[in-house]
């Protein structure tokens, strides 16, 4: 594993406002993912692991609540504020007489920032929704909430694809699809470094890595893959002007009619990869799904459909807000089988946010848990599953039923999640805690690290 | 424990119209629980799992008549001489079947059935009337079997107390409580008539880890406090492995396997038990499960497959199991492409004709060979589940007609130590 980091979140705190008082739903909440590694959080109900990954996406609706405090890094650019230009902030608190606490916001402001942000979402950090029922847009096609996202972000990268399927000559073309069928790794290397070359290169894997195919099949499909519609004049200069300036239009977007005729080009590469994608997890019937409502499909579909747009413009990040939880656990065992299998393909780092254990310890490589807007265990899976430092950790583990606890009792933490209107002083956790002391009552616990990368936020230690 | 029967379901029915158009009628039907026998012993906590859609909730309202049945029989604890009748499979006689039947009893002989069962329903957000007092709540099933409000309101303090929470929770309405609280109030009324079967319909699916264990200790206290039998509805199969002792598997509409619950953990027969019970996530790094991964979904109960209605996702289905032609459609394109399969020569499908569920017929457009097509089906069988169900096919020319096997249902049987299964593979029937 590299030990690179991919985001860092450094003592983050997130406050909500509503008429009974400020919700602190989030403490100082402090971790990192690194590269090509999958971080578990996990934690009951209302515990803030889903308002961290809203804060990392910046969807926290400016009428309700705001980060208050603390950074996410992520490639250099802090997501709480990400506009370093702008000197006010674009939603506050202000603190009136009586204590009274009002959220404020500021339109403008908040526009530009998402309008910067709209940059990065679905393109370097992407998200899988809890219920793909309701986070799937009803009234439209699949095809086209799948196409949105590549024709929004990499206009260039379609015109590449195009380009260098068309440009490639055959001597060079026979050779690539050898090198894929035979699987020559090295030469797949160099061709993939290759600017001009590496689109190809992946519209040939990607038929390669499907599993319904025979080899005949395989080859056959990928000689065909040129089979294309010639490009006109027009056509060709509208491309290469995308890849030139990176996305953007500086020519066509004048003309709106012959705008029309040329994007059509974009808009049918779009829906080939979006068949691509689909076809990455695991549905290969596309080009019907590509034509259906998210209504027509099965919930474990849908939340195909979900991870493919999730994946569409390889995200280096991919958050997963509890992905299986609606889904039935055959259905689950198929989408965490996915997941596993796509981690090592497309080598991102994922944030994967579930309470149910079982989930965690199957997928993750390290293990968050979270108690009442605070983190207070991380560490390895097997630390934390075998060696729980915190009380909180243990007590949660022994909750869970499994075949060791048949017919004993099972543990139970006392008392209940505490109002994160008025949450205790010092350890949130010292009220149900069987060892709490007197500093914990009075301070709140700090990250300390007890083994190699296993950190605990308890006086015990 | 009494090995004295509870309850008896004998081809319990409940289909739901799909209502079309300005008539409303149809001939259209969500069979949502399809001929299931159920007997459940007297003490005993049985354990119902399934995917979503299966129709274990269904079942369990059914068992305690909250919603109208289409069809089957239901007796509750009937005298020795009824239990013979039904064991036998003899015909009860009108008389007896308006006495012991719950489903043809008169209306007030049912009413005074209904103080012996109970539920408990799933969501404790919204099972709760948010208008009334726990007082309320918890006191209604004793008002409407007529209780003094005093003698009532005395009980709901017990009965508080017996659930875990203080007596002054009494004059609080449910929105102050938390999901837990909750839980034990839903649990509380449904206790409030002493029945001696209550149905927990996915009781702890709406909790957190922590206080679903709380949840699930009070309701092993209570069953030993009260000698209660329980049905317990969940898809968290951890949960059920934890509190039952016998477990039954639902799949559309039908239980596939009955055992008890350390029988069936080690020794699932059923395919689709195999799958469900090696796809729970385990909390346990270190175990390493080999996972079957069932492909496709659960087909819709309006229209269940022929014969058994596992076999389009089953590993091993094989002859019998009721393959129809229109299965057979895709998987035959796939196999008789002469691009997969290059001993097929130049003869591509050009039309697929199919007769009935039996019998199909395709047409090439160049004479093909019978051995070559026997050979090719008999070399792509393991992968291609579906071509088990060819019988025999015959060429003449350019065509190709097919027979299939007929579909037998596989019913539950005893393969012993109480374990029933409903497979062709355990219970092999004759291949005509």
């Amino acid at each position: 594993m590299n030990d690179e980091t991919m985001i860092t979140v450094e003592n983050l705190k997130v406050h909500f406002v509503t008429w009974k008082g400020v919700v602190k739903a989030l403490d100082g909440v402090t971790f990192e993912i690194r590269k090509n590694e999958t971080l578990g959080l996990v934690g009951e109900t209302g515990c803030g692991k889903s308002v961290t990954s809203l804060s990392i996406m910046n969807l926290i609706p400016p009428t309700d609540g705001t980060v208050v405090e603390g950074h996410i890094y992520f490639e250099n650019i802090d997501m709480t504020n990400p506009l370093v230009n702008m000197k006010k902030p674009d939603v506050w608190l202000k603190y009136g007489r009586k204590g009274k606490v009002k959220l404020k916001y500021n339109r403008r402001r908040y526009v530009k920032r998402q309008e910067f942000v709209n940059k990065i979402r679905g393109k370097k950090i992407a998200m899988i929704f809890q219920e793909p029922m309701t986070a799937l847009n009803p009234v439209l096609k699949i095809g086209y909430q799948l196409t949105e996202p590549l024709i929004y972000h990499s206009k260039n990268e379609l015109a590449m694809r195009i380009l260098s399927r068309i440009d490639i000559n055959n001597a060079n073309f026979s050779d690539m699809v050898d090198a894929v069928l035979n699987n020559k790794e090295d030469k797949i290397k160099s061709y993939l470094e290759d600017p001009k070359l590496k689109p190809l290169m992946e519209q040939l894997r990607s038929i390669m890595f499907r599993k319904d195919l025979t080899r005949l099949q395989k080859s056959e499909r990928m000689n065909n893959i040129r089979n294309d519609k010639p490009l006109n004049s027009l056509e060709r200069k509208y491309l290469e002007e995308l890849v030139e300036n990176n996305g953007h239009e500086r020519f066509f977007w004048r003309f709106p009619i012959i705008h029309r005729i040329v994007f059509k080009r974009i808009i049918m590469e779009a829906e080939r990869k979006a068949m691509e994608l689909l076809n990455l997890v695991n549905i290969y019937n596309a080009d019907i799904i590509l034509k259906e409502y998210p209504h027509e499909l099965s919930g474990g579909m849908r939340q195909r459909v979900m991870i493919a747009m999730a994946l569409a413009n390889d995200p280096k990040l991919l958050i997963a807000d509890e992905p299986t939880t609606a889904l039935d656990v055959t259905t689950q065992a198929q989408i965490l089988d996915l997941m596993k299998d796509l981690k090592y393909r497309i080598g991102s780092s994922i944030l994967f946010i579930t309470h149910d254990l079982g989930v965690i310890a199957d997928i993750a490589d390290r293990v968050a848990v979270m108690y009442a807007g605070n983190i207070v265990e991380i560490g390895p899976k097997d630390d934390i599953f075998y060696k729980p430092k915190h009380p909180y950790t243990q007590g949660l583990l022994k909750s869970i039923p499994t075949n060791k606890t048949m017919k004993e009792k099972l543990h139970v933490i006392p008392g209940s999640i505490p109002n994160l209107v008025n949450p205790p002083a010092g350890c949130r956790f010292h009220p149900r805690c069987p060892h709490a002391m007197e500093i914990c009552t009075r301070e709140k616990p700090v990250m300390k690290e007890i083994e190699k990368d296993h950190y605990v936020a308890c006086w015990l230690y | 424990m009494v090995e004295e029967e509870l309850i008896i379901g004998r081809n319990l029915k409940k289909f739901f119209p799909i209502k079309t158009g300005l008539t409303s009628r149809s001939n259209i039907y969500v069979k949502a629980v399809n001929d299931v026998d159920i007997v459940i012993k007297k003490g005993e906590v049985v354990g119902l799992v399934g995917e979503t859609g299966c129709g274990k909730s269904t079942l369990g309202r059914l068992l305690i008549r909250l919603i109208e049945p289409s069809g089957g029989e239901l007796y509750f604890s009937p005298p020795p001489e009824v239990l013979n009748k039904i064991k036998s499979n003899q015909k009860l006689s009108d008389e007896e079947l308006k006495n012991y039947s719950i489903f043809h009893m008169h209306k007030n002989k049912l009413r005074e059935m209904r103080k012996k069962f109970n539920i408990v329903f799933q969501d404790p957000y919204s099972s709760l009337d948010p208008r009334m007092l726990i007082k309320d709540i918890v006191a209604e099933p004793l008002f409407s079997f007529g209780w003094k409000k005093k003698d009532a309101y005395a009980r709901v303090q017990e009965l508080l107390e017996k659930v875990g929470l203080p007596a002054e929770f009494m004059y609080r309405f449910p929105h102050e409580l938390s999901g837990g609280q909750r839980q034990r109030v839903a649990i509380a009324r449904a206790l409030s008539l002493s029945p001696e079967f209550i149905v927990l319909d996915e009781p702890t699916s709406a909790l957190d880890v922590s206080v679903q264990a709380q949840v699930l200790n009070l309701l092993e206290d209570l069953r030993k406090e009260f000698n209660l039998t329980m049905l317990f509805i969940t898809h968290h199969i951890l949960v059920v492995r934890h509190i039952s002792d016998r477990i039954m598997v639902m799949y559309l509409g039908k239980i596939v396997e009955s055992a008890m619950k350390d029988e069936i953990f080690k020794d699932p027969k059923h395919p689709y038990t195999q799958a469900l019970l090696s796809s729970v996530p385990i909390p346990d790094p270190r175990v390493k499960i080999e996972r079957i991964i069932l492909e496709g979904d659960v087909p819709s109960p309006i229209n269940p497959p022929n014969g058994c209605f596992f076999h389009p996702r089953c590993r091993y289905a094989f002859e019998p199991c009721g393959f129809t032609t229109d299965e057979l459609i895709e998987p035959l394109r796939f196999v008789l492409d002469n691009k997969r399969n290059p001993e097929m020569g130049n003869a591509e499908i050009q039309e697929m004709n199919v007769i009935d569920d039996l019998n199909m017929e395709v047409t090439f457009n160049n004479p093909v060979q019978q051995g070559v097509v026997e050979s090719i089906i008999q070399k792509e069988k393991e992968q291609t589940r579906a071509l088990y169900g060819i019988k025999e096919i015959s060429v003449n020319g350019n065509l190709l007609k097919i027979k299939m096997h007929e579909p037998v249902d596989p019913k539950l049987k005893d393969i012993g130590n109480e374990h029933l299964v409903a497979c062709h593979l355990v219970n092999p029937p004759e291949i005509k």
